[in-house]
């Protein structure tokens, strides 16, 4: 049998990707992007399209593994705007692949922090209330509860992880604050911050976050985790640091706005998955200030 | 401040059916202009007269059909209310792929694409369903009992609530959910086990009872005061709509060969996994000042006048 990545060339699928390798780890992927990438292993094609999917049925046949990555990133919150492509591939895109895979026995869905929307208290933990603000939350949390009621109709081991805001990937999400805060710093500009500065998250660093799917498919325990990082530093520590990395010392500007902190509990994740996060902010920056350098 | 209804344009889906129908009534009554969106204009049913006298408008656009609602785009330029009612309840195999994807087109995407055309909304009713809770982790289940539905119809349920509130809080428009248990009452063309077991009774068939399961059963003239107070109010909130009370199945069966006076055998068959559920109103019956009036004697004698008539 076989373990599938969807998403495989995404940003979370690369790493992924090198990862198993490098530890003799056999999958198969696949991505609506191809980028030049030919391996037997490896498929391109689209999710949202069935035909594609029915064309590959013999070898998703022997699929009894599934990490599925694939996601559209819609962090705005007008429906009206982007909703239906964002339908499209999360929701719809996710049953297509199902219906697709009719052996699977474990299914390992990243999902994010996105789904609890303004945090009521903190830490969050994995009952805090559901309310997204985003297209992005909202499409994440509904394909949780229709991935809940297949997974528990055809006996299939379940586990989702809410990741927190990742850093350190190859390409960056548009308006997340670290890059942002990088890209600025480097180039002698200002980094605005929307708020006082002193807003906390558990910002989660990339090797962590490919760690957890490793802890997974060592133990594949089933549930719904949050996966964060170890520290939580305000907006200002962040500029703080990175300013320190890089020999400067440029100021940010404030601009009004409503702000939060959000941090995740993530103790369910160690005690259930044995996974903790390992890289200290400090050292998760730095890295991230060096590949974005190279 | 409450909601004026008087001369307010309001556009109601799935407006054919049950509550739609009734709904539409009392809109009127209130001076309301009503228009319904509904999947087939050769079956009416109870509004067709309310069409044919012009009392009403009625546009034929299927939720599914993303074309068909971005023609009918310029005639819903000036709706101020909408009440979500459109549905799907019958499903051969509920648990499936195809009615998991049927849910996601007509309750997801069928709600999103109708948003896009409702640029000047002043409030949403939306009618979702217990059926969100799945097997209630607690009972009474009150509105903050976990979701956890069973069902792809739970899950659209469910979805079309997150993503109405998503648009309610963008765009500030207040939205009203209510989480309705089981609807009885006349104009019940549903297969639930009321018309089920009363047109059998009717005609002293035998009648199979599956399992002994329990629900919650809400007279269609409740539900219909409770969604009136809603609008009234015009407020984010969202509001489990039930009885408070369950009964049996094998109750409401006994009642029902009471009223008809029928000959029917009951047939108790065995069956896996019974469903038990009752809801608590309390938070309706403060903030809607609703409390269910028709008794489950007097709604079920009624309703069964009403299947007789269709016979």
């Amino acid at each position: 049998m076989k373990m599938l990545v969807s998403g495989a060339l995404g940003n979370i699928g690369t790493i992924l990707g090198n990862k198993l390798q490098k530890n003799n780890i056999p999958f198969i992927g696949l991505d609506v992007a191809n980028q030049g990438f030919t391996n037997d292993d490896f498929f391109q094609l689209d999710i949202t399209n069935k035909s594609d999917l029915h064309e590959k049925k013999s070898v998703f046949n022997e699929v009894d593994t599934l990490i599925h990555l694939v996601s559209k990133i819609d962090a705005g919150a007008d429906l009206t705007n982007t909703g239906i492509e964002s339908i499209n591939v999360n929701i719809k895109g996710t049953l297509n692949l199902l219906e697709h895979l009719p052996n699977l026995k474990n299914i390992l869905f990243t999902s994010t922090y996105m789904v609890y929307g303004i945090p009521k208290q903190n830490p969050v933990t994995e009952n805090h209330i559901q309310e997204p603000h985003t297209v992005y939350g909202t499409s994440k949390i509904v394909t949780e509860k229709y991935l809940q009621v297949y997974a528990q109709e055809k006996g299939i081991n379940l586990t989702i992880f809410r990741y927190m805001g990742i850093y350190g990937l190859m390409s960056h999400y548009a308006n997340q604050a670290i890059p942002l805060f990088i890209k600025l710093i480097a180039a002698g500009k200002n980094p605005i911050i929307y708020g006082s500065g002193l807003q906390r998250r558990n910002h989660l660093f990339i090797d962590d976050a490919i760690d957890a799917i490793l802890a997974w498919i060592n133990n594949k325990n089933p549930g719904i985790f949050n996966i964060g990082g170890m520290d939580s530093p305000t907006n200002l520590d962040l500029i703080s640091m990175i300013n320190e990395k890089m020999n400067k010392k440029i100021k940010p500007i404030f601009k009004e706005s409503q702000q939060y902190d959000f941090i995740t509990d993530i103790s369910r994740a160690a005690a259930v998955l044995h996974f903790q996060p390992k890289t200290r902010i400090k050292g998760g920056l730095s890295n991230t200030i060096e590949r974005f350098l190279e | 401040m409450t909601f004026k209804i008087a001369e307010k344009n309001f556009l109601i889906t799935g407006g054919t059916g049950q509550i739609g129908s009734f709904l539409t009534e009392k809109l009127l009554e209130n001076k309301a202009n009503v228009t319904v969106i509904g999947r087939n204009g050769n079956d009416l049913k109870e509004i067709q007269d309310l069409v044919d006298t012009k009392k009403i408008k009625f546009i034929e656009c299927d939720l599914t059909n993303e074309n068909r609602i971005k023609t009918i785009g310029p005639l819903l330029q000036n709706v101020d209310f909408l009440v979500h009612l459109s549905s799907e309840f019958r499903f051969p195999e509920p648990v499936s792929l195809s009615a998991a994807h049927h849910t996601v087109e007509l309750d997801i995407k069928g709600t999103t694409l109708l948003l896009q055309q409702l640029k000047q909304l002043q409030g949403i009713l939306f009618t979702s369903s217990v059926a969100v809770y799945g097997k209630p982790f607690y009972m009474p289940a009150d509105e903050l009992c976990p979701i956890r539905p069973i069902s792809f119809y739970g899950c659209g349920k469910f979805a079309t609530e997150k993503y109405l509130k998503l648009h309610s809080s963008n765009k500030n428009i207040p939205l009203t959910i209510l989480r309705i248990s089981t609807v009885y009452g006349q104009r019940d063309r549903s297969d639930q086990i009321i018309p089920i077991f009363t047109r059998k009774a009717l005609r002293n068939e035998p009648i199979n009872l599956y399992g002994n399961s329990s629900r919650d059963f809400i007279h269609i003239s409740d539900v219909i005061e409770a969604i009136m107070s809603a609008v009234k109010l015009n407020q984010n909130n969202l509001f489990n709509i039930g009885a408070g009370i369950k009964f049996s199945s094998h109750s409401i069966l006994k009642k029902i060969i009471e009223i008809t006076k029928s000959q029917s055998e009951i047939l108790r068959l065995e069956k896996s996994g019974v469903y038990n559920f009752v809801c608590d109103i309390s938070k309706a019956t403060e903030k809607l000042g609703i409390n269910p009036k028709i008794s489950i004697e007097r709604g079920l004698a009624d309703e069964i006048l009403w299947h007789k008539k269709q016979i």
